[in-house]
């Protein structure tokens, strides 16, 4: 029997007070616990990187689908790595709809990567908006045509900085009956 | 409530433009629905026609008082209303400083009208138009966009320049060729009217409106990699002379209907290219422009029928 917690894995080095922001963030989002596992490293199983050094997200969620066994509803990876995919040059996340797996990257949230000045708090509020947004993918929600949404597909940071925290009124209904 | 109450309540919408027919007091209330295109345009028809009648009636038979009678001394009197209401519609459109009516706003009879529609038309720049990156496909608010992924601009000459999108180039790829239908041919709403050759096969695209095909693009045809690589500036693929504005329009998406199509369309992808892992969604995604490499030829032809409508 799958236990209802939502796992969190690191992939490679991660900071551990962005893990604990992250697991209050979840809980409070979807009212679901949540537990850690120790970081992972990637095995030689994934392809070696692209494009820039870019890694494929896809081959990682198969590696985590097929590899990482857990008893739980769900498994968030979270890595520093660039991600690309082979339908999206570049990605902040992706995850399996109505699945068991997602994946969100840290590399393009700081504003150190755009050269501005470090900003936790912008970093802190893109990080939760991109992992809520996978997470309800796994859940079965898809793209959402509200800018407000949390579901609005974001096109750059500027997208996720605009959009709200929140589901809309269409899209709540329908995480609180898949969750 | 009485008539004089009514004309105070006559509010013009921000962005909205007065007909020429309500510039000049003729109705009392018409909004422009056709960038001021009064030559393609069902109601300047209609009036024009109404007026020509009435103007008939009333040289056959003088004593008569038809219900319509303000209209003919409308035209009759036109010259001696004050000249803001003669505004010619370039001048209303800021394309010239000033230019008063002297035609009774008769455009397909007036030689500065003709003059001004003959200029070369410059094609789209986009440093100057408002872009935006929807789901990670780029869209202009000022384009209009049919569901096969062709977008089409309305030129002032009243003729719609058309292009394939951000999203069609991304899944298409690569273009070996093209061939577009001859500069004169009918073309019916939903006819094919173009071809591309791939090299995973050819895929013919249906024309987005009815109407006659007024140009194409020969540097495009010269170089067809301006396609993909300008598809909104130097990669248009023809000009066409509708027939038909009020039935194209219907189908024609424009500002957060077409960007809503848009993210309905990146959703249809995910879900057709679904792999070992089921459907995958991302965030922060720029569809690849390499999708075609990344793919069987069976998936790129199931994509391409089902985004852009192809045979």
């Amino acid at each position: 029997m799958t236990d209802r917690i939502i796992t969190i894995i690191p992939i490679g080095e991660i900071d551990s007070s962005i893990l604990d922001f992250i697991s209050w963030s979840i809980e409070e989002t979807f009212r679901i616990t949540t537990a850690r596992l120790p970081n992972h490293n990637l095995s030689s199983e994934i392809p070696p990187p692209l494009y820039g050094n870019r890694y494929n997200s896809t081959s990682i969620l198969q590696h985590l689908s097929e590899k990482i066994s857990v008893n739980a509803l769900r498994l968030l990876a979270i890595t520093e790595l660039d991600l690309y995919s082979p339908i999206f040059s570049t990605l902040y996340g992706e995850a399996q709809l109505n699945g068991k797996c997602a994946l969100v990257s840290l590399h393009r949230l700081r504003q150190e990567y755009y050269n501005l000045p470090p900003d936790q708090t912008i970093f802190l509020s893109r990080f939760h908006k991109v992992v809520i947004h996978e997470i309800a993918h796994t859940f079965g929600l898809i793209h959402c045509i509200d800018k407000n949404c949390i579901m609005y597909p974001s096109s750059n940071v500027i997208d996720i900085d605009e959009k709200s925290p929140l589901f809309c009124p269409s899209c709540n209904p329908k995480l609180l009956s898949n969750i | 409530m009485n008539s004089k109450y009514q004309r105070g309540m006559k509010v013009i919408p921000t962005g909205e433009r007065k007909c020429l027919w309500m510039e000049a007091g003729v109705v009392s209330y018409k909004l422009c629905t056709n960038q001021y295109q009064c030559s393609i345009c069902d109601y300047d028809r209609a009036m024009s026609n109404r007026v020509m009648k009435e103007r008939k009636i009333a040289e056959e038979s003088v004593d008569i008082i038809t219900p319509k009678k303000e209209i003919n001394v409308w035209v009759e009197e036109f010259r001696h209303l004050p000249a803001d209401q003669r505004k010619c519609r370039y001048m209303l459109m800021g394309e010239v400083p000033y230019k008063i009516c002297p035609n009774s706003f008769r455009c397909g009879e007036c030689s500065f009208d003709q003059m001004m529609q003959d200029r070369k038309q410059p094609a789209f720049d986009y440093s100057v138009k408002n872009y935006e990156k929807v789901a990670g496909v780029y869209m202009y608010d000022e384009l209009q966009y049919f569901r096969n992924h062709t977008w089409l601009q309305l030129e002032r000459n009243g003729k719609y320049r058309i292009g394939i999108d951000d999203f069609a180039r991304r899944i298409i790829g690569k273009i070996d060729g093209i061939e577009l239908s001859a500069v004169g041919k009918n073309l019916d709403f939903e006819e094919y009217c173009l071809t591309i050759h791939h090299e995973y096969g050819d895929l013919e695209l249906f024309s987005p409106v009815k109407g006659i095909v007024d140009s194409i693009n020969q540097e495009m045809l010269d170089n067809v990699n301006l396609i993909i690589d300008e598809p909104y500036q130097g990669g248009w693929l023809m000009t066409i002379d509708p027939i038909s504005v009020t039935k194209s329009n219907k189908n024609l998406l424009k500002g957060d209907e077409a960007k809503a199509w848009m993210i309905e369309e990146t959703n249809l992808l995910s879900k057709t290219l679904y792999g070992e892992l089921g459907v995958t969604l991302a965030d922060g995604a720029t569809i690849s422009a390499e999708i075609s490499k990344n793919i069987s030829s069976e998936k790129w032809k199931e994509l391409v029928r089902k985004h852009l409508f192809v045979r």
